[in-house]
């Protein structure tokens, strides 16, 4: 059984049917959901980070805003008022990379993602022709743990770990 | 006042105050022998300085960027005036000491008195510092350095987690590969800038695979692992010393043979040569010989400890940036080209090279500064863009993060159409890696 799921909030809709499907797995999991996002860093050379309010520098005020906004935009979804079983972390740096450092620190049992990486934000999304995206494709490739990549509704998560189920 | 001006001084207008003229003449007075004394009455206005500076030669010969006009019109001014000056004049000053100067030394080879103008332009920026004049970017790194003793306000945690992380992906390519912490009396402590662990952990796994083809006898250290020093830039000196002494203290403590400086330009100068100083030691030297990786690894190759696969050799044009830290100041140059040679079949250098290579424009702190200084990079770059553009090359080798990051930059901004590499990204492709290396699983497919 999962204890501790890792969900990437990437901020963009097509990320909230693995929302959808990570909360569902938590909750009939009994295991913690950790809603994680990334404020990344375009030049890597510098605090600074993308936020809605345009490039700034990374620092507590910031985290702290973007937390409320992740809990608004979550905990809405989530019908137990005051979910307990859920936390909010908010990194900087290089999306990828955190998820993957985050993971093996917390070691977490599940990373469950969406699959867009948007680079032009100038450019629509596609929604009807998921790819992978370059984090997705990272995380999936160097996480610590198994990585759900979720682009439709329908698809639900299963309760055991393939690790369970073999020694079943 | 321009855009750039107002760029280069937001952090002083932030922050503005009265002038403590008290202590800005305990800076002059501190600094008033008889080198700097010399310096600013010896020199002849000749010019010469103006032709060796990017800055001039990228805004169209203007004078008020020739190396003298600006140590003229800050230190010079400074000491005339015996520190008896307005905020205005501060800004200037803070446009001038951060905004036309990487203080990359090499008006002080064409000076026909050797005049060091980086070193007056580093005392007008400590006399800025402290009046809390310095750019946002390097005065947050500064909160950092003193909080976390590294730039990036990494923790030692977070630090050792991504070495154990990419020793363990490491370990899937060639066996055995570790990244030892705190190993005593090892012949190298290697340590490296916060961007690795931070934004290029690939980088520090490169270095493991090749320190362990080439058996190398290394540690990484738990604390003073940063070898950057970016006070040394923004004008706190004292901070400077602490951070170079964390290095050496440690080095000291674990009774290693020799600091080993990654690829990275400016930490070898602070390591190497301005560090001692700064750290308090009076005779200048460090307390264990430093070592940049362009040595090391030139060596490696030389002497047969890491072989490079012939068919791997780089078969496009090469270029290779001499970073002012490691040739100019550094004396390596001939290594780094050596080195080259081994890796690549089609080498064909910048003109000017070597100790006379431009710098890329995003030194001296530069880079850090921050995204509100990029416009003034990219224009001030354009001597660099030129130079790779005239070579033809397709694939530049920058051994130092600034460079690295600069030419990336001025890569797009100028079309360039070329690769940037380091010196481990392609020494660790191309090396042979010995049997007794190899994964298991290729073990038994052979």
């Amino acid at each position: 059984m999962y204890k501790k799921i890792l969900f990437c909030a990437d901020l963009y809709a097509g990320s909230d049917y693995a929302f959808a499907a990570a909360l569902d797995l938590a909750e009939r999991s009994d295991a913690e959901l950790i809603v994680f996002h990334v404020l990344e860093s375009r030049h890597r050379y510098s605090g600074q980070v993308i936020t809605e309010d345009g490039e700034t520098w990374a620092g507590p005020e910031i985290y702290e805003k973007l937390k409320r906004k992740l809990k608004e935009y979550y905990f809405i979804r989530i019908e137990k008022e005051n979910p307990e079983f859920v936390r909010i972390e908010v990194r900087a740096g290089v999306p990828w990379m955190e998820i993957v450092r985050f993971a093996r620190k917390e070691k977490v049992d599940l990373i469950v993602m969406g699959s867009y990486t948007i680079h032009d934000p100038r450019q629509p999304m596609e929604l009807e022709k998921p790819h992978l995206g370059e984090n997705a494709q990272k995380v999936s490739l160097r996480a610590p743990c198994p990585v759900s990549i979720i682009t439709s509704p329908k698809q639900r998560l299963a309760m055991e770990k393939a690790a369970d189920a073999h020694t079943a | 006042m321009s855009t750039n001006e107002q760029a280069a001084v937001k952090a002083a207008t932030e922050t503005e105050n009265k002038v403590n003229t008290k202590k800005i003449r305990e800076i002059l007075d501190a600094n008033n022998g008889a080198r700097i004394r010399t310096w600013l009455s010896i020199c002849a206005r000749c010019g010469l300085c103006a032709e060796s500076c990017f800055f001039y030669l990228a805004h169209n010969k203007d004078p008020k960027l020739s190396p003298a006009y600006k140590f003229k019109n800050t230190l010079g001014e400074l000491y005339r005036r015996k520190g008896y000056v307005d905020w205005t004049f501060l800004k200037k000053c803070a446009d001038i000491a951060w905004g036309e100067c990487t203080t990359c030394k090499r008006c002080s080879m064409y000076c026909p008195f050797g005049i060091d103008i980086a070193t007056m332009i580093a005392t007008v920026r400590a006399i800025l510092f402290s009046q809390g004049i310095a750019p946002e970017g390097l005065m947050r790194t500064v909160v950092n350095y003193r909080e976390t003793g590294n730039q990036m306000g990494m923790s030692s945690e977070d630090f050792i987690e991504t070495c154990e992380w990419m020793a363990e992906e490491s370990s899937e390519e060639i066996r055995g590969v570790t990244i030892p912490i705190d190993k005593k009396g090892a012949k190298y402590m290697y340590t490296v800038n916060p961007r690795e662990p931070m934004f290029y952990p690939q980088d520090l796994a490169m270095a493991a695979k090749i320190f362990t083809v080439a058996g190398e006898d290394w540690t990484m250290p738990s604390t003073g692992w940063d070898c950057t020093n970016l006070p040394m830039f923004a004008g706190d000196k004292a901070l400077a010393g602490q951070v170079v002494r964390n290095m050496y203290d440690k080095a000291v403590e674990l009774g290693v043979k020799n600091i080993l400086i990654t690829e990275c330009g400016h930490a070898f100068r602070s390591a190497l040569f301005e560090g001692p100083y700064l750290a308090g030691y009076q005779d200048g030297k460090t307390p264990v010989p430093v070592i940049h990786s362009v040595q090391l690894l030139y060596e490696y190759v030389r002497d047969g400890r890491i072989k490079i696969d012939p068919a791997k050799r780089i078969k496009e044009p090469v270029t290779y940036q001499d970073p002012c830290n490691v040739s100019r100041n550094g004396g390596l140059w001939e290594e780094g080209r050596k080195l080259v040679a081994y890796l690549a079949e089609d080498f064909r250098d910048m003109t000017p090279n070597r100790e006379h290579n431009h710098c890329c424009g995003g030194g001296g702190g530069f880079i850090p500064m921050g995204p509100e200084y990029k416009a003034r990079r990219m224009a001030s770059g354009r001597i660099k863009a030129e130079q790779i553009k005239a070579t033809g090359a397709k694939i530049v080798i920058a051994p130092c993060h600034n460079c690295f990051d600069q030419l990336g930059d001025l890569n797009k901004e100028y079309k360039l159409g070329v690769k940037i590499l380091s010196l481990k990204e392609i020494i660790s492709e191309a090396m042979i890696v010995p049997d007794n290396l190899k994964p298991e699983e290729a073990d038994e497919e052979a």
